[in-house]
């Protein structure tokens, strides 16, 4: 039954809602089948190439060819790839100082009613401060090296990652705690097994827009 | 990239760019693996 539902959603190249729950987030590309993204990327190029052709100067818009072949030389390029590394480094290092930052911050401010009010009017305010208008303080406070870039990536990312861990605690349902209570478990095993694994997908959510917004404020 | 940019060189932009999107896209598809793996619960149809 699995496999002829899976043939039926592959031809149709869509995903039915009801067989959803098994490709929740999609493979590697996503809801759509493999036939209908070679189909969008086939189309993307040739429209690149007829406006391209169109304008015809390589300033505006560069040909799909050159730049396809422009992309096989990047790839393969020292240079390109140093810079890559670094780049992914301290985008990663942001990301792990919002993880440091958020996570405990979330479960905190979403286990106890009082933490919340206190913090949550600092953290909504600093949330809404655009995020360029940081780089000059940032400077003034690191200097000119790798500070202020990580201190950018922390910024954009720790956000996310808060509001997410503090639905994720939210959503736990206090049945959890009860039968965690009954059955005698300490702090430290409830936070282990129970709102760890019940938050933690939030959590990870939280962690992929985190990682997405470090990646392109960075670029 | 900002080479690439002040020498017009647009094609080896805009393959940047392209590269940076691809890297991207991956970094997020990684860490939905890794969600997928760590609550397989969430997902079980």
């Amino acid at each position: 039954m699995e496999a002829s539902r899976g043939a039926v959603r592959r031809s149709a190249g869509v995903t039915p809602p009801q067989a959803r729950g098994k490709q929740a987030n999609g493979g590697f590309l996503g809801w759509v089948s493999r036939q209908q993204w070679i189909l969008s990327v086939g189309v993307i190029l040739i429209v690149w190439q007829l406006a391209a052709a169109h304008y015809d100067a390589e300033i505006i818009l560069p040909y799909p060819a050159a730049t396809l072949k422009a992309l096989a030389a990047a790839l393969v390029d020292p240079e390109t790839l140093i810079n890559l590394g670094i780049t992914l480094g301290r985008v990663l290092t942001g990301f792990a100082y919002a993880l440091i930052i958020g996570v405990p911050l979330g479960m905190a401010m979403g286990a106890s009613k009082k933490v919340r009010r206190v913090v949550s009017p600092i953290v909504d305010s600093v949330r809404q401060v655009p995020i360029m208008a940081w780089v000059p303080l940032t400077i003034v406070w690191f200097g000119l090296g790798d500070g202020p870039t990580l201190f950018l990536i922390t910024m954009v990312g720790v956000f996310p990652i808060l509001l997410s861990t503090i639905a994720g605690v939210d959503n736990i349902s206090p049945d959890f705690f009860h039968a965690a209570r009954s059955m005698g478990a300490s702090k430290g095993s409830i936070i282990k097994n129970v709102v760890i694994p019940a938050a933690g997908p939030d959590i990870l959510t939280g962690a992929r827009l985190a990682m997405s917004a470090g990646w392109m404020s960075v670029i | 990239m900002v080479t690439a940019q002040t020498m017009m060189e647009t094609d080896r932009l805009v393959a940047l760019i392209i590269m940076a999107a691809m890297i991207g896209f991956s970094i997020d598809r990684l860490l939905m693996l890794l969600n997928r793996k760590l609550a397989p619960w969430r997902f079980a149809s």
